[in-house]
C-alpha cells in the first residue's frame, strides 16, 4: 500500500475531516466516544489493520486508522504512521480531541442566540483574547445556571479546576453581572477621556486581579443599596470564616461616584477605618476600603 | 496547508497524537517533550495532564486543554 500517496491525496482534499483513530486491539472493547463506533474483540484481526478510509456523505471524512497492541503502534502499521508523520511534517496540521469540538459546537449553539454580541465585540477590542474567553465563559456559566442545566454546568465548572484563581475570579464577575453592570459601563465612560483607553485598562486589571470580595457600584443602585450591600457582605464573610475581612467597593462615572461619596459617609459611622481613594482627581472612578470586624456588626457575630 | 485532525477521547488516542508530535508523559502524567523531558505548558503557562489534552496545534506548538477558555481562545482553529 503506497501510505503516503494516499495520505498526500486525503490531506490535500478541501472540505475533507480527518479523523484519527487509534484502537488498541489487546483490549476487549476501544473506548471510542461514538458508541456507534465500538469493536468489539470478536471481530476479525482485519478490523484492527492499517486503514485510511473515506466515508461519509460525499466523502466528508477520512478516518486514518491506526492498530495498537498493548498500548504499542503494531508493526504492520508503523510504514503508515512513518508516512503520516511525514505528511505532518510537511503540512500545518491542530490536532483536536472529538469530545473538544463537540463542547465548543454546544457553546457556539448557545453564542449564536446570546444577546451580547455588542458589548462582546467592544470589549474584544480593548481585552486580551485569554480575557475575553473567560468572560464568554463566565456568561455561558450563568446562562446554564439561569436554564437550570445542572448538567451542563456541573461539566464545566469542574473543566475549570486548572485555571488560575485570578482567571477564575474573571470567570466569576462575568457570571454574577459584573461586566455587563460595571466593566462595560466603565469602559464606556472612560472611553470619552483624552487616555480612556489606558484609564480604563489599569482600573479593570486592578479589579479582576485585585481582592474577590468587592461589591460594584452600578446605575441605579441607591445609597440605602449600597450601604445595605456592604452589610450584607461583611456579615455573609463573617459567617462563612473568610479570613481577609476588608470589602471593596468600586464605582466609576459621576453619578454612581457620587452614590458612593453619600454611602461613605454612612459606612464610616459603622466602619470607622474605611478609607476612600479616588483614583484621579479629574477622573470619574472611586474605590473604598472598608475593613470589619465582628464588633462592627452588633450581633452578627452571633452566627 | 493547515488541516485539522480530530482524534477520539481516549488515554491512547492522546498519548500516540502526543507520540506522533514527539512528545509523551513522565511520571505523574504530565505531558513532557520526549527530548528534553521538559514539561509542556499552556500559552497561559500551566503544565498538562494527560487526562486535560485536548489537543496541540502544530508548527506554534501550542497545546489546548480541556476547559471551554482553552477552546474558545483555540476556536477558530478547533471548528468544524
Amino acid at each position: 500500500m503506497d501510505w503516503g500517496s494516499l495520505l498526500a491525496t486525503v490531506i490535500a482534499s478541501g472540505g475533507i475531516s480527518l479523523v484519527l483513530r487509534f484502537t488498541d486491539k489487546s483490549k476487549g472493547k476501544t473506548k471510542t466516544t461514538d458508541k456507534s463506533k465500538k469493536i468489539d474483540k470478536s471481530r476479525s484481526d482485519s478490523s484492527f489493520n492499517p486503514s485510511i478510509k473515506v466515508k461519509g456523505d460525499n466523502a466528508k471524512i477520512a478516518v486514518i486508522n491506526v492498530p495498537l497492541q498493548n498500548g504499542k503502534i503494531v508493526p504492520a502499521a508503523q510504514p503508515l504512521v512513518e508516512e503520516l508523520q511525514k505528511a505532518l511534517d510537511r503540512d500545518e496540521i491542530d490536532y483536536v480531541a472529538s469530545k473538544a469540538v463537540d463542547e465548543l459546537s454546544t457553546f457556539q449553539e448557545y453564542e449564536k442566540q446570546a444577546g451580547n454580541k455588542k458589548m462582546i465585540r467592544t470589549l474584544a477590542n480593548v481585552l486580551p483574547d485569554r480575557d475575553m474567553a473567560l468572560i464568554k465563559t463566565g456568561f455561558y456559566k450563568r446562562y446554564l445556571t439561569d436554564q437550570n442545566k445542572q448538567a451542563e454546568l456541573r461539566k464545566l465548572v469542574s473543566s475549570l479546576t486548572n485555571i488560575t484563581p485570578a482567571e477564575r475570579n474573571l470567570v466569576n464577575l462575568a457570571s454574577s453581572d459584573h461586566i455587563q453592570h460595571y466593566i462595560y459601563p466603565a469602559y464606556n465612560q472612560l472611553k470619552t477621556l483624552d487616555n480612556g483607553r489606558e484609564l480604563f485598562l489599569k482600573h479593570y486589571y486592578d479589579i479582576i486581579s485585585g481582592p474577590e470580595l468587592a461589591l460594584f457600584v452600578h446605575g441605579g443602585m441607591s445609597i440605602e443599596r449600597i450601604v445595605k450591600s456592604v452589610i450584607e457582605m461583611a456579615e455573609r464573610n463573617l459567617r462563612y470564616g473568610v479570613v481577609r475581612h476588608k470589602i471593596y467597593v468600586h464605582a466609576t462615572g459621576a453619578s454612581n461616584v457620587d452614590a458612593l461619596n453619600t454611602a461613605y459617609e454612612q459606612i464610616k459611622q459603622l466602619f470607622p477605618e474605611t478609607k476612600r481613594r479616588l483614583i484621579e482627581k479629574h477622573l470619574p472612578i472611586l474605590i473604598i476600603k472598608i475593613p470589619y470586624q465582628n464588633n462592627n456588626l452588633g450581633s452578627s457575630d452571633k452566627d | 496547508m493547515r488541516r485539522t485532525i480530530t482524534f477520539d477521547d481516549t488515554d491512547e488516542a492522546r498519548l500516540s497524537v502526543l507520540h506522533l508530535n514527539g512528545k509523551t508523559v513522565d511520571k505523574e502524567n504530565f505531558i513532557i517533550e520526549k527530548n528534553t523531558g521538559e514539561r509542556v505548558l499552556t500559552p497561559a503557562g500551566n503544565e498538562v495532564r494527560l487526562s486535560e489534552f485536548a489537543g496541540l496545534r502544530k508548527g506554534s506548538v501550542i497545546v489546548i486543554t480541556n476547559d471551554l477558555p482553552s477552546l474558545i481562545e483555540q476556536a477558530e482553529y478547533i471548528g468544524k
